[in-house]
């Protein structure tokens, strides 16, 4: 299943527009959001990362580990205006088609598609704002399948609310 | 965002604008003979024959020259040397100000501290203590999501859950009426099973969820918080205590008057932007 997180990061790394300044929290996050988006529409992840409501939302160590590992990726620090410091992960060498299913894809393109115009704020709001983050504590374990099957009943019943009014 | 310190050659380049004057004079002296007659006669008679000795009337004209070809040299690549700098110098200045702003406008707001630190001002002025505690709940979808709570006791105010039903408890009670006040008869201390039926009985709770919850509170007084146009309601403030009496219900009343419910939902809307928000969420697909 390493494989496919390896599959996943450089997916978005090929098709992300703004994959070059993707910092490794942000990518993270597009991972936890493809696995999310993936727990709804299929009850099950993509990949079998163990999701962590970390301090700053969900976050593991997974994915830089990986890189890290990898002899395709390299992970470098570049810093913004202001002189920070952000890790970045970026591919050696260029990369045209990755071996990755349809729906693996397609869940990819929609969660590149509903975050590439989002400012920090913007994005980061809106991983605060998936259920698993808003109805599990800090420094949980998050069970995304679980929490997906909540969440659609929560939903049924929004939706029945809004019917009966 | 510190001014660094400008070069030497930035300095001497500020000083283009009197060399160009000096410039222009020269070239106009060497191309007007009345103003060379007039110059001539300003000098001392003996700088005048000193003059015309070394370097002699060729020599001044050609000095005068090149004099004059220099400073107009200097005032002109500095000054357009000085313009571009400047120019660069602005445009980074512009990229490091929009960085700046979209940093600001992009600051993680941890807005759960911010509001507990906000409600423990109250915790403060009622006096509560370790068997009290106040938390403050945004409505999200048909939920309630808790974005602030404070106790002294550590145990309540860790939260094993942040999203609650608005359709049970004393929440459903302040969130339609837009007041509850409610004292629980029973013990649970005393009769913890009297006071689990109590909770299914009255206030609709379905029992698994109630023998999770860790305080069990006897008292409850819950205020419900409308939008600036007082139309829809936004949020529950809600204060609970072990003790049947523990809470100063008409003390609590006075301070959450109408202003300060006002403050809070203009402090909830002014941090609309930072709350996570389940139909954020949900409309974005996910």
């Amino acid at each position: 299943m390493k494989n496919i997180t390896s599959k996943l990061v450089k997916y978005f790394l090929v098709n992300h527009p703004n994959s070059g300044e993707l910092a490794v929290s942000r990518l993270t996050k597009l991972v936890y959001l493809s696995d999310w988006k993936n727990a709804l529409e299929h009850q099950e992840q993509i990949t079998d990362t163990n999701w962590i409501y970390d301090q700053y939302g969900p976050y593991v160590t997974d994915i830089l580990d990986m890189a890290k590992d990898s002899k395709e990726f390299k992970v470098s620090e570049k810093r913004n205006t202001f002189g920070s410091k952000k890790q970045v992960i970026e591919l050696i060498s260029k990369i045209n088609e990755i071996d990755l299913d349809d729906n693996t894809k397609k869940i990819a393109d929609f969660v590149i598609n509903a975050t590439k115009n989002k400012t920090y704020n913007q994005f980061i709001n809106l991983v605060y704002s998936t259920y698993p983050v808003i109805s599990n504590d800090k420094f949980s374990k998050l069970d995304l399948v679980g929490n997906a099957a909540s969440y659609q009943a929560l939903l049924s019943l929004e939706n029945h609310e809004e019917l009966a009014s | 965002m510190a001014i660094p310190k400008e070069p030497w050659y930035l300095k001497i380049a500020q000083w283009g604008l009197i060399p160009g004057i000096m410039g222009a004079a020269g070239f106009a002296v060497l191309s007007i003979s009345d103003l060379q007659s007039f110059f001539w006669s300003l000098l001392p008679l003996d700088w005048q024959s000193a003059l015309l000795e070394t370097p002699g009337k060729k020599g001044i004209i050609v000095i005068t020259f090149l004099g004059s070809l220099f400073l107009t040299s200097w005032s002109a690549i500095g000054l357009s040397w000085l313009a571009h700098h400047r120019k660069s110098g602005l445009e980074s200045l512009n990229t490091e100000l929009e960085g700046a702003i979209a940093q600001l406008n992009s600051k993680d707001i941890d807005t759960h501290s911010l509001f507990s630190k906000f409600i423990f001002g109250y915790y403060r002025q009622l006096g509560l203590g370790t068997g009290e505690r106040i938390s403050i709940y945004k409505a999200t979808m048909s939920q309630l999501l808790c974005i602030g709570r404070y106790s002294d006791n550590e145990q309540f105010r860790n939260q094993s859950t942040k999203l609650y039903s608005r359709n049970v408890g004393v929440l459903k009670t302040a969130w339609e009426t837009g007041l509850a006040d409610h004292s629980v008869p029973i013990c649970p201390i005393e009769n913890l099973e009297a006071w689990l039926d109590y909770q299914v009985q009255v206030f609709d709770f379905e029992r698994s969820d109630v023998e999770g919850i860790r305080m069990k509170s006897r008292s409850f007084y819950g205020i419900r918080i409308k939008d600036r146009d007082s139309q829809a309601a936004i949020a529950v403030i809600l204060f609970e205590s072990l003790s049947a009496d523990g809470l100063k219900k008409t003390k609590i009343a006075k301070l959450i008057s109408a202003e300060q419910q006002r403050n809070m939902c203009h402090l909830i809307e002014a941090l609309e932007e930072h709350l996570p928000d389940l139909s954020t969420a949900n409309e974005e697909g996910f």
